[in-house]
């Protein structure tokens, strides 16, 4: 195997996959695979739940020996990142030894034969379908803001894409958040519910470079599949928990309506007040008036903001970090729509010009 | 008047359908005036006391639903009532169908318990989600999921006497809330001097709110006397108190703190509805009193006014507002038909149900022609001639009879020999008896005859033949054999026995 390649292009490529390949040292995913075939240069990536290819052709590639080997993913990114972006790097196997030669740098690196590398074993897939990247992005951003990390409930550490005749769906919660998306752009007659894991959110997003992301489903994979490699994830097994009910505002609810930046602002603030066992910041409401408060020992904290309000009064406390990100998920939108009802069930946020985007957040009692 | 209208739906005829049966459920009324002593309440606040008595009851439920304990307790009681085959009225008084409320009593029984079921289970799913989910942490979720449960709950109105057991079983779950709160009342009262009543009163409901102490040192003079060294103390140990009671709010809910708020709603709705049935009991006890006035020479007033008044409580708690009923018109009736069967429960011998109203026909006409004769009083009272002859016994009370222990005087009889010594048995069962002996021996015959001696073991055991009924199971293990088995050799013997010549003899001891 041998070709050359110039140092930007090859940099670029590595940083997309190192993302992806595990950072333990001892374990065959630390790898990457590198592979040149038809003047074209592959690498993949893969960490036991994702799988990342990236393929290129670029006129700075020169092919000169077809031929696949595996290389430290670490050694390989932080060599291409170090060396001069405009210059012109070869890669050749040189007896079972990785060659890079860049002017007059010239590196060793101990390699696996190609074979060796753990790929994912795909069968064959039961859906495709297509999502605006643009909206994919916004709501999957938006709504993963939401997504657990470590619960026991495995399900909710993730993001639900679910789709069916009504429409496509993101969802994600933690239990004391959620988060819901409304993707429109999607063609592809599917029905089908995957959770795809935290960890993958981010890649999945912004994997495709296009303007529609194409995705195929497996038994218990998710591909995002683009004209410069493809991503494959493991789903997350078992039932999201129904959302709907959370999402319909039941019995009396009083309605907020107030000025997206100035209540993040105001929570935040007030939030510096909250105390770190119970963290929560108390909205009252009555009269047109917003009054934030926070009080923990002996400190306390209380801002004031005119507000358009309909309903009875409000009194009840919220997690202001948990607040503030949703505030801040909500943007760009000018104004803020919150449905209050009651300490008993979450409430309502979401911006006013903007239906897609919904979330829920759960009252603290006060 | 006006209030009834408005929240009743129109029924149409025929159709049955359940939205023309049902009616709305107006938002909690404010308590009418009372009149005073001697006063009586107008139809207007009979209609609003009622609402209000259906209000409270059905926010108790919704309270109730914050104990999951509560809820299979009620959820037990009702179903235990439905199979039991009593009508399932007296299980549900009323369900909430598409946003209107529906009682038992206005649509078919199978239909109405079609409903109870349907409503029954749809509680069931949740309480058994709720059970799958861990305990002790609160989110969105299992906050849906009591949301839900409270909603559905607050669409069954449990019968009364049903809802008050469950409430009970709730109040004694917050038992140890209320001892830790009478703790703070107490402590409070000690150290300010003040009756527990008025400490109470400014308690409020701001149990466990953070300001209690600030309320407390606005509303008691003497506490803003205090100088603040001796102000700390108290307001620390207030703040313990207050936690206290927190934290049995927290650990005592199944999986939320919603308990400490489904306790307050609980209370004041019980308070409503406790408030609202005083009233209309106490201004309403001149009916028991007419009733009593009626029936005093028969018998014991006290007793009879007892019987009125639980008479007037189940009025209270049956009476539909929606319907526009006069309240004096259902009450008479449930008051009279009480002090009517205390009286029959006085009386030595228990006559059917109704006689008593024959019997009072009977003796009206006696009392103005006392030597009518069987046939004329038949003919005025309506009855056949033998209900009369039958009921004349009675005219002047079941207690004129005559105690079979009684002792007589007659020709050769000494004062210790009662009426049973010399009147004949017609309930002696002797041939019975004897002719039961005499079969047993027959059947035993038979068996011996007909049957190998596993089968006639088998055949004993399983029809109870000199021992008791046992089951196929029990058999079984008895004899070392499967359960399989002990049926087939019962299903054997059974096939040998038809077919011997005793069949017919057998059946008809049988028969």
């Amino acid at each position: 195997m041998q070709f050359t390649i110039q140092a930007a292009a090859l940099s670029v490529l590595l940083k997309q996959c190192c993302g992806v390949a595990s950072r333990r040292a001892d374990d065959p995913t630390s790898q990457l695979l590198i592979s040149v075939h038809d003047g074209q240069l592959a690498i993949t990536a893969q960490n036991g739940s994702q799988q990342i290819t990236r393929r290129t052709r670029t006129s700075s590639l020169q092919v000169e020996v077809d031929g696949a080997i595996c290389a430290s993913a670490t050694k390989l990114e932080q060599i291409a990142a170090a060396l001069p972006s405009d210059r012109p790097v070869t890669l050749k196997l040189v007896e079972e030894k990785l060659v890079i030669t860049c002017a007059r740098s010239r590196f060793s690196l101990a390699t696996f034969t190609a074979s060796a590398f753990p790929l994912i074993e795909v069968s064959s897939p039961i859906a495709e379908f297509q999502i605006d990247s643009v909206e994919l992005q916004r709501g999957g951003r938006a709504v993963s803001t939401c997504s657990a990390r470590d619960d026991v409930r495995t399900y909710l550490n993730g993001m639900q894409l679910a789709l069916n005749t009504a429409g496509a769906t993101l969802v994600a919660s933690d239990g004391h958040r959620l988060g819901q998306y409304l993707l429109s752009g999607v063609e592809g007659d599917v029905s089908a519910s995957v959770i795809v894991p935290v960890a993958a959110i981010d890649q999945f997003l912004t994997f495709s470079s296009e303007a529609k992301t194409r995705v195929q489903l497996y038994p218990n994979l998710v591909c995002v599949l683009s004209e410069s490699g493809e991503l494959y994830s493991k789903l997350i097994e078992g039932k999201y928990p129904d959302v709907a009910r959370l999402l319909t505002p039941s019995g009396k609810t009083s309605r907020l309506v107030v000025n997206r930046i100035a209540l993040l602002e105001v929570v935040q603030r007030i939030g510096l007040m909250s105390e770190a066992k119970h963290q929560s910041v108390r909205l009252s409401l009555s009269n047109n008036e917003l009054r934030v408060s926070a009080l923990s020992n002996d400190n306390a904290g209380e801002e004031v903001l005119d507000v358009d309000f309909s309903g009875e009064p409000v009194d009840v406390g919220y997690n202001p970090r948990y607040l503030a990100e949703i505030i801040k998920a909500i943007g760009p939108a000018e104004e803020i729509e919150i449905l209050f009802s009651g300490t008993s069930t979450g409430t309502l946020l979401s911006a006013t010009d903007c239906s897609q985007l919904k979330f829920v957040l759960m009252p603290l009692r006060i | 008047m006006a209030i009834a209208l408005t929240y009743t739906a129109k029924r149409k005829t025929g159709t049955g359908e359940i939205d023309d049966v049902g009616f709305l459920m107006p938002p909690m009324l404010a308590m009418p005036a009372d009149p005073g002593p001697g006063g009586l309440l107008s139809h207007e606040a009979h209609i609003e006391l009622a609402y209000r008595i259906l209000i409270s009851q059905i926010g108790m439920v919704r309270a109730l639903a914050a104990h999951i304990d509560v809820v299979e307790f009620l959820l037990k009681e009702i179903q235990s009532v439905l199979e039991s085959g009593q009508p399932a009225n007296q299980a549900i008084a009323m369900i909430k169908v598409a946003g209107k409320w529906v009682r038992g009593e206005s649509i078919p029984a199978a239909e109405f318990k079609a409903l109870a079921d349907h409503k029954l289970k749809s509680i069931r799913t949740v309480l058994a989600e709720m059970s799958n989910r861990r305990d002790g942490e609160s989110d969105l979720f299992s906050m849906a999921l009591r949301a839900e449960l409270t909603e559905k709950m607050g669409e069954v109105l449990p019968y009364d006497m049903i809802l008050f057991k469950a409430a009970d079983l709730f109040r004694a779950r917050c038992q140890d809330l209320e001892a830790a709160r009478r703790k703070l009342v107490g402590f409070i009262a000690a150290e300010l001097k003040l009756p527990r009543p008025k400490v109470k009163a400014i308690i409020g409901e701001g149990w466990i709110a953070p300001g209690l102490f600030s309320t407390l040192n606005s509303s008691v003079y003497e506490l803003s006397l205090y100088p603040p060294k001796a102000k700390k103390p108290f307001r620390d140990a207030v703040i313990d108190h207050q936690r206290g009671i927190r934290d049995l709010v927290i650990s005592g809910a199944s999986n939320t703190g919603d308990l400490a708020a489904a306790w307050t709603s609980f209370t004041s709705h019980d308070k409503v509805l406790k408030d609202s049935v005083q009233l209309m009991f106490i201004r309403n006890r001149p009916l028991v009193e007419t009733f009593v006035k009626q029936y005093r020479h028969i018998g014991d007033p006290d007793q009879l006014r007892s019987a009125g008044d639980m008479g007037l409580l189940r009025v209270i708690y049956r009476f539909a507002p929606e319907r526009g009923f006069r309240f004096s018109t259902l009450g008479s009736q449930w008051i009279r038909q009480m002090v009517v069967r205390e009286l029959q429960q006085l009386d030595l011998i228990r006559l059917p149900e109704g006689s008593q109203a024959n019997l009072f026909a009977i003796r009206a006409v006696l009392a103005e022609r006392p030597n009518a004769s069987y046939g004329s009083i038949a003919e005025i009272t309506g009855l056949d001639v033998e209900t009369v002859s039958a009921l004349l016994y009675f005219v002047h009370g079941t207690q004129g009879g005559v105690s079979l222990d009684s002792t007589f005087q007659n020709e050769g009889s000494n004062d210790v020999d009662g009426l049973h010594e010399v009147l004949a048995d017609s309930n002696s069962q002797i041939d019975d008896v004897l002719e039961e002996l005499d079969s047993t021996e027959f059947v035993e015959r038979v068996l011996q005859e007909v049957l190998p001696e596993r089968h006639q073991q088998v055949v004993r055991y399983q029809f109870g033949i000199g021992g008791p009924v046992l089951t196929l199971k029990d058999i079984g293990s008895k004899m070392g054999i499967s359960f399989e088995r002990v049926r087939q050799i019962r299903d054997d013997a059974l096939r040998l026995l038809r077919g011997s010549k005793y069949f017919e003899d057998l059946i008809a001891l049988w028969v």
